[in-house]
């Protein structure tokens, strides 16, 4: 797509939180795009403080339309929000976001000459000025999230998608028929999936930036979004079983069933109110360890009721043992689909890669000559795979074999090459 | 005798190296394209070494890192060169007192660098002579800044405070920065949260019995292998081989994240040393990364008489201790008695044993002495530093 002229419309989806709003659309009065190219479509839902009076009287710079929804539902705020929209690139934002001033020209620009392109904007996380050991954890890997989509080459996949800031065609969004309405929680990760399977281009722009704000959330907060994570990637394995695999960290239980034995989930199994009363107050003695400087110890903790909560989660979905048997079974029993396509380096690399930017794969087998170096197998979830894969396997997973193949096939050591 | 030191890049060897008759060993950087990826020592048979001879040597030495630097070389791709990443510029920033003949060395080696905006600075910290000015002066385009008040961590603070672009890179005045070495440590800060960058540094030269002691006990260079050093990945506290003051960047707002360098520690004060790491510490445990690169390569004059150099490791000993004792008492960092016993018992004592049962290999046991001494002192002298501090504050507000 696109160009200069083009008009884009920013839609904001908010429930309660006024202050934040009111400092977004400020923001966004400060655009360096054309200030009337740009229109502001704000869905507040479910709101119960005085948001929706504050935008019934909101003087806006640029085309500014509001509406109001009792449902809590974001997904279906965000859909409405589109259905209101009249730009031809949409941009999503958060309601806790400071936008930069040339987030909305960044965001345009990153679309440009790229087909069916989503862009993901960057999202630093704003730090308390003395930040506790979960701010500082949470910002470790919030940050680490944005920044190895930096890494050229990386192969992205749904859950790099997320609705606080990103952008994408208006003709894309139709195709994609929008959010789905019944998750909570997960409902980016959906439409991420969706987007894929689409063959949508992610591209993640570190211009297209806005700080977030996240005054709420506290480690009690994010323990309970756990739970709800939990319950809302079951739903969403429901939803595609074959695109998804749900980060129950199952690399982590080799066997079948293996976590099932593991003590504490037959303990969560046999009596929840003991278990949730024990992790309850473990919760408190993370603020003791903290106290103590045992950042260690707050650490080994902290993982561990992360993993509670989330197990816990899948639990309210799939309240009995049979069920719970049944997910990580039907996910490991599940047959790797057939590799779709060989490629041979010896004819040399950039040839490689322009032939699997025109085929698209979603597996490779990938040889020198004669020697077989390895594969890059059918990732769920994960958009196809590319030139610029292909370069960042070899010269990470697959350096040894390809290190190894390429000496025996060439008669001579890689040093005198 | 002495040993020699030498650079060699694998991707043009000399077939024989000569001219090397005053020396009995060699100590050779291995490069693949400029990039640092190994040291080896080999014998020198009269005054010559045939680089044939010492192949297998060079190939056991690097093979491992040097597969995977071929490789990323061969495919064009390297983790480092994120998307929509531009270089920031840097400030030179040289913390000199009363050395102008090591400073001149410096600031001719900073003169190779390419020019990519970098602005020099050299602070001055208390030189008694005016000899480092009119050295500076005779550069034209570098900043003199003179720093009353003594103190290496006073002269950093005064450098991150004149510095007018993002990263302040430091380098002291007895080393020799390689041309590579500023993009080298630009090109890690890539990420907000990497607030630091150290780099690799080798010895300039091997003259004395006394520098090969230093080498050999206390190398300056970490290793050949980039790291990163994060809360998730390291203890915060034990921050010694994350790299040392002689080579290390930040960007400027280290100032507002962390505060600023503790004039209490490191020379000019009784403390000796340990401002760097104090430092690095600091940064740790405010949840920011420090990377080690070594492809930001720098060469250090090592100090050339035995006198010195016990002087150095006694100070390197007061340095760990006063710091520690500082983010014991400032910081509440508890885990300090922990990390102290630890270091004593699995280093320090078995280092002493062996040295004392003359195993090979085993470090000079006046050394580890000296040092050991020095870590008692540790304490009381950040104490006494502290004391002296606000003695001369309290002096300074009554007139």
């Amino acid at each position: 797509m696109i160009l200069t002229e083009t008009t884009i419309s920013i839609i904001i989806s908010t429930h309660n939180r006024v202050h934040s709003v009111k400092r977004l659309l400020d923001k966004l009065g400060s655009q360096t795009y054309a200030v009337q190219l740009i229109e502001v479509i704000v869905v507040a839902y479910g709101c119960t403080d005085n948001t929706v009076a504050m935008l019934q009287n909101y003087k806006a710079p640029f085309k500014f339309i509001f509406y109001e929804m009792s449902v809590d539902e974001p997904a279906k705020a965000r859909n409405n929000g589109a259905s209101l929209a009249s730009g031809s690139l949409f941009i999503f934002i958060g309601d806790d976001v400071e936008p930069s001033e040339g987030f909305a020209e960044a965001h345009m620009l990153a679309h440009q000459n790229k087909e069916d392109a989503v862009v993901i904007g960057y999202l630093p996380l704003a730090l308390a000025e003395s930040p506790d050991y979960y701010q500082i954890d949470r910002q470790a890997n919030w940050e680490e999230r944005f920044q190895r989509m930096r890494i050229p080459g990386y192969r992205y996949s749904y859950k790099d998608f997320s609705c606080s800031n990103f952008s994408i065609s208006s003709d894309l969004f139709k195709k994609a028929q929008g959010f789905v309405s019944g998750l909570h929680y997960r409902d980016d990760y959906e439409f991420g999936i969706r987007l894929i399977n689409l063959g949508a281009n992610f591209i993640f722009s570190k211009d297209a930036w806005g700080i977030h704000r996240d005054e709420i959330t506290d480690i009690h907060r994010f323990l309970k979004r756990k739970r709800e994570d939990g319950k809302a990637d079951v739903r969403l394995w429901c939803m595609h079983r074959d695109m998804i695999i749900p980060p129950l960290q199952m690399s982590r239980f080799k066997k079948k069933y293996s976590f099932l034995l593991y003590k504490k989930a037959f303990l969560l199994l046999a009596s929840l109110k003991i278990t949730d009363t024990i992790a309850s107050c473990l919760k408190y003695l993370m603020f003791v360890l903290e106290k103590l400087q045992l950042r260690s110890k707050w650490k080994a903790l902290n993982y561990h009721l992360h993993r509670y909560w989330y197990l816990r989660g899948w639990l309210d979905e799939l309240p009995d043992k049979q069920k719970m048997f049944f997910v990580p079974n039907y996910i490991m029993e599940q047959e790797t689909p057939d590799v779709e396509f060989e490629i041979d380096l010896k004819p040399g690399i950039l040839a490689a890669t322009q032939k699997l930017d025109q085929l698209r794969p979603r597996s490779v087998n990938i040889c020198y000559g004669k020697q077989i170096i390895g594969s890059i197998p059918f990732k769920p979830g994960a958009e196809r795979i590319n030139g610029d894969h292909l370069r960042y396997l070899l010269a990470t997973e697959l350096s040894e074999s390809f290190m190894v193949s390429f000496s025996l096939e060439n008669d001579e050591l890689i040093v005198r090459a | 005798m002495a040993t020699a030191v030498l650079d060699l890049d694998l991707i043009n060897l000399p077939s024989e190296i000569t001219g090397l008759t005053a020396y009995l060993k060699a100590f050779i950087l291995i490069r693949f394209k400029g990039k640092p990826i190994g040291k080896i020592t080999v014998p020198i048979n009269n005054g010559s070494i045939r680089v044939e001879q010492i192949y297998p040597v060079i190939i056991s030495e690097v093979e491992p890192i040097l597969k995977k630097v071929w490789i990323k070389d061969f495919l064009g791709w390297d983790e480092r060169d994120k998307i929509d990443f531009t270089y920031p510029k840097a400030t030179i920033a040289i913390c000199t007192r009363d050395r102008p003949e090591d400073l001149r060395r410096c600031l001719d080696a900073l003169m190779q660098l390419p020019d990519d905006g970098q602005e020099i600075l050299v602070i001055d910290n208390c030189s008694s002579t005016d000899e480092s000015k009119k050295l500076v002066e005779s550069y034209g385009s570098i900043r003199y800044i003179y720093e009353n008040r003594p103190g290496l961590n006073n002269a950093r603070n005064r450098a991150l405070e004149e510095a007018r672009n993002e990263i302040v890179a430091f380098t002291d005045d007895d080393a020799i920065p390689d041309p590579s070495w500023l993009r080298a440590l630009l090109r890690n800060f890539n990420s907000p949260l990497v607030m630091c960058v150290t780099g690799m540094t080798m010895p300039y030269e091997l003259e004395t019995e006394a520098q090969e002691a230093f080498e050999r006990y206390s190398p300056f260079g970490k290793g050949f292998y980039r790291k990163e050093y994060s809360l998730n990945t390291w203890h915060p506290l034990n921050t010694g081989k994350i790299g040392a003051g002689a080579n290390m960047a930040f960007r400027k707002e280290v100032q507002n994240a962390v505060g600023l360098f503790d004039e209490a520690l490191d020379a000019g004060t009784p403390t000796e040393s340990g401002g760097d790491h104090e430092y690095f510490a600091r940064l740790l445990l405010s949840g920011y990364t420090i990377v080690y690169e070594p492809d930001a390569l720098s060469w250090h004059r090592h100090r050339r008489t035995w006198k010195e150099t016990k002087k150095a490791i006694r100070g390197y000993g007061i340095g760990v201790y006063a710091f520690w004792m500082r983010l014991l008492i400032v910081e509440k960092q508890l885990g300090i008695p922990k990390l102290a016993y630890t270091w004593f018992i699995r280093t320090q004592l078995p280092n002493v044993v062996q040295s004392l049962l003359r195993r090979p290999g085993s470090q000079p046991l006046s050394l580890l002495v000296t040092e050991l001494q020095g870590c008692i002192l540790g304490p009381w002298k950040y104490l006494q530093s502290k004391r002296r501090i606000k003695r001369n504050h309290l002096y300074h507000d009554s007139y």
